[in-house]
């Protein structure tokens, strides 16, 4: 899975906000905001990886969370800003 | 083609209706524009609602989103709030519409009187110029078509909430994201993204956020400014 060319993350102040640039803007008007966890995920996914990267990269990073709701949690995430990735598997 | 001067910068405008210079007649200037900006003959009928035939309106609303677009050039944007000054000092309500940035300009300007005046009752623009952030009046004033054509450094931002009661307390981070957002049109151009980007972390670097929780029977101008005005200087 990668993060669809067009789509870009700042920081600002304490928050995370994407916004669609050139051509992806027009599919995509709005902004997405991201808490920590959600821009460390997003930013893995800007150079690409699978799933089972992701769920481990989590567990490595934020202690005391389980795989089952790490995957859970991920998942949610994954579906909520689907249309910003293109899955290649 | 006239020349307005807005947030110090002296814009061209190819105008195709004579209502567009009526509109801008304060801001007009006898100055070399630093760029010039025209509405688009497509964007008139296809990119304003209702589409269609052009009319000075659209074409208004068209050289507005031009205007906003080439600011960022110059550290300046655009901040759906109501702006007043007090004592020479800015102050910005921001709230969606229909909340009460109009009704705090109202009362704010009685109480102070001669103290106060409206900068842009709407939609001004801030300006990063001489490592301060300055509120800037522009011809496109809003619905109550409040505002002239002065300027004031803003020294804090108050977001709006009506309430039962009255108070005020500081906010940051997150609490001043989440309402921020809805106040700025945010550019979609990658270039454009990041200069946005640049300006909102120095403004909230800068700029103490509050929120007030009012209610126009209940509340008092001058105790709430008084209490800005001690957490403005802490």
């Amino acid at each position: 899975m990668k993060i669809r060319e067009g789509y870009i993350l700042r920081q600002l102040a304490e928050e995370y906000m994407v916004v669609a640039v050139g051509k992806a803007a027009k599919d995509f008007n709005g902004m997405i905001r991201l808490n920590e966890t959600g821009a460390f995920i997003w930013k893995k996914l800007e150079t690409g990886c699978t799933e089972e990267e992701l769920v481990r990269n989590i567990l490595e990073r934020y202690d005391g969370i389980d795989v089952k709701s790490a995957q859970k949690d991920l998942r949610n995430f994954l579906d909520l800003v689907g249309f910003a990735i293109d899955k290649l598997e | 083609m006239f020349v307005v001067k807005i947030a110090g910068i002296p814009i061209g405008i190819h105008n195709r209706f004579s209502e567009t210079e009526d509109f801008c007649r304060e801001f007009i200037v006898d100055e070399k524009p630093a760029f010039t900006v025209a509405a688009g003959e497509e964007e008139m009928w296809f990119k304003v609602e209702p589409f269609g035939n052009p009319n000075g309106c659209k074409e208004l609303i068209c050289i507005h989103r031009h205007i906003i677009h080439k600011m960022l050039e110059y550290e300046a944007f655009l901040m759906h709030a109501a702006v007043i000054s007090v004592d020479g000092e800015g102050l910005a309500f921001a709230a969606k519409s229909g909340t009460g940035k109009t009704t705090r300009v109202r009362l704010w300007t009685e109480a102070f009187g001669d103290r106060a005046n409206v900068i842009n009752g709407d939609k001004p623009i801030l300006r990063f110029i001489n490592g301060e952030f300055v509120a800037f009046g522009t011809p496109w004033k809003g619905k109550e078509n409040l505002g002239s054509n002065g300027s004031v450094p803003l020294k804090a931002i108050c977001f709006l909430e009506r309430s039962e009661d009255v108070s005020i307390r500081r906010i940051y981070g997150k609490d001043i994201m989440e309402r921020l957002f809805h106040q700025l049109l945010v550019p979609h151009k990658k270039e454009n993204f990041d200069k946005f980007s640049v300006l909102i972390n120095k403004l909230l670097e800068m700029t103490p956020c509050f929120l007030m929780k009012c209610n126009k029977d209940k509340e008092n101008p001058i105790e709430i400014w008084e209490k800005l005005k001690g957490e403005i200087r802490a």
